[in-house]
């Protein structure tokens, strides 16, 4: 496969990008660069902060400090068995530069010059999005076919943010699920290239489920990217109508939320 | 939140309001889905919904910046009556999107927009009002989760502060408050009356 593809990555520990490169090297994908956020910028932390709120310092703890110590055995495949199934051992972006010879680029955010002038220089066919923030036109728009994002969502319903926890506060536990879509200049409104459901599990909670969708995040990620370099799908774009963009939900509605998670399951072992 | 408070105190003295008090503040007590009944609270005598103001409010391009405080009275009349469903539709989820990006800097944009606290947060108040409407019309769970976020926004609404005014002097801000107030307590309950 000769496709030139390029991948954006939050940071340069995130788990993410290395599971996501890594499987997509192995799956004979060339990846011509990545370009990571540098972690420690003042805007980053105050824009962040904005999104997320309080909740920033929990991601930090969990993704930047504790990192692979956060996970835990459990009796579903976390994102530590696929790595060590795939073997997978990079644990830093930077190792794929001495160990792929990819080029690893730093930058502010991923809308900065560094960024345009890569991939004027590519020319890529494809970008891999595993987070890093908003991405602007002119990035969107030199990124060969498109960028492509791997959402914790089922779209068109469920966009925007904690979107696994509004399907199951509004009772759709068929809709909880990932997508795969390019981005555009809304929030994930962008063509479907896949939409993945995944069924809620007895005595599961949000957060153990979602621990649950990384994984398979992960595969179906890559899974599409190489079914769509091989022309095997195609874009299906979405009206604005066919859904609604979520929020961050407030922390009475998330306990509202798990509470209904639990019911549901107990009323289903019930019957 | 303030879950199991108790309304009554602050209904007694609601009830014993006069009729003109009552009347010039109906916007804030009036329609109030249902909610007082659902908190065992006595049915508040029927109130005239508020003659809606001519207004210019149909030729504005829905935006935060547009509205007025006067406005947001106007729609949650047309929510009530049903009245320019689209438009209202249309006002509502672009606040909810404004109240959602902007929400750490919403009260100094409100300040800066009115020149005057006291204006910018009766405005809000009705703002929260209209969102609240918007949830229990609609059901939609956005609107009342940005009014969840909206009521905590400088700290929970002080309940010691809102006896105190009712007790000394009625105000439309404080009726606003009581209003929103009861209003999330019953969609709480009946989120998790639904669970149970």
């Amino acid at each position: 496969m000769m496709s030139k593809v390029v991948v954006f990555s939050p940071n340069r520990y995130s788990l993410y990008t290395t599971t996501v490169t890594e499987l997509l090297i192995q799956q004979g994908i060339e990846i011509s660069a990545i370009f990571v956020r540098k972690l420690f910028n003042p805007d980053r932390a105050r824009t962040e902060f904005q999104r997320d709120g309080i909740r920033l310092i929990k991601k930090v703890w969990k993704k930047l400090i504790l990192r692979q110590a956060g996970y835990h055995v459990e009796k579903y495949e976390t994102i530590l068995d696929l790595r060590k199934r795939y073997q997978i051992n990079t644990t830093r972006v930077d190792d794929f530069q001495s160990q792929n010879s990819i080029r690893v680029s730093y930058c502010s955010t991923l809308n900065d010059q560094v960024v345009m002038d890569g991939l004027l220089k590519i020319k890529p066919d494809l970008v891999i999005f595993t987070g890093g923030g908003l991405i602007r036109e002119n990035i969107l728009g030199n990124s060969g076919q498109g960028v492509l994002n791997c959402h914790m969502g089922v779209l068109p319903t469920y966009r925007g943010m904690d979107v696994v926890e509004w399907a199951i506060l509004e009772g759709h536990f068929d809709q909880v699920g990932i997508s795969v879509h390019f981005m555009d200049s809304g929030v994930d409104t962008g063509d479907i290239l896949a939409v993945k459901t995944i069924p809620t599990i007895s005595e599961e909670t949000i957060f153990s489920l979602r621990n649950r969708m990384e994984p398979i995040m992960c595969q179906t990620f890559v899974d599409t990217v190489i079914q769509f370099l091989n022309g095997k799908i195609e874009r299906r774009p979405q009206r604005k109508l066919d859904g609604k963009q979520y929020f961050k939900m407030h922390r009475e509605l998330q306990k509202v939320a798990a509470e209904r998670l639990i019911h549901y399951h107990n009323n289903r072992n019930r019957s | 939140m303030i879950s199991d408070f108790n309304f009554t105190n602050w209904w007694i003295i609601i009830s014993k309001l006069d009729d003109s008090t009552l009347e010039e503040n109906a916007s804030s007590l009036n329609h109030l889905y249902g909610c007082e009944e659902y908190l065992g609270l006595n049915k508040l005598r029927d109130l005239n919904y508020p003659t809606l103001p001519a207004s210019d409010l149909l030729l504005k391009q829905p935006a935060f910046i547009n509205l007025e405080q006067g406005d947001l009275q106007i729609l949650r009349g047309w929510l009530y009556l049903g009245e320019n469903k689209p438009q209202t539709s249309n006002w509502a989820e672009t606040l909810l999107r404004y109240a959602e990006i902007n929400q750490t800097s919403l009260m100094n944009k409100t300040i800066a927009k009115f020149q005057s606290s006291k204006a910018a947060w009766l405005f809000l108040y009705e703002m929260i009002a209209f969102l609240m409407d918007n949830y229990f019309e609609t059901l939609d769970l956005r609107f009342f989760n940005i009014c969840l976020k909206l009521i905590e926004m400088n700290g929970p609404f002080n309940t010691k502060s809102i006896t105190r005014t009712l007790q000394n002097h009625v105000l439309y801000p404080t009726l606003l408050q009581v209003r929103i107030l009861i209003m999330s307590e019953t969609a709480f309950r009946k989120l998790g009356f639904i669970d149970s």
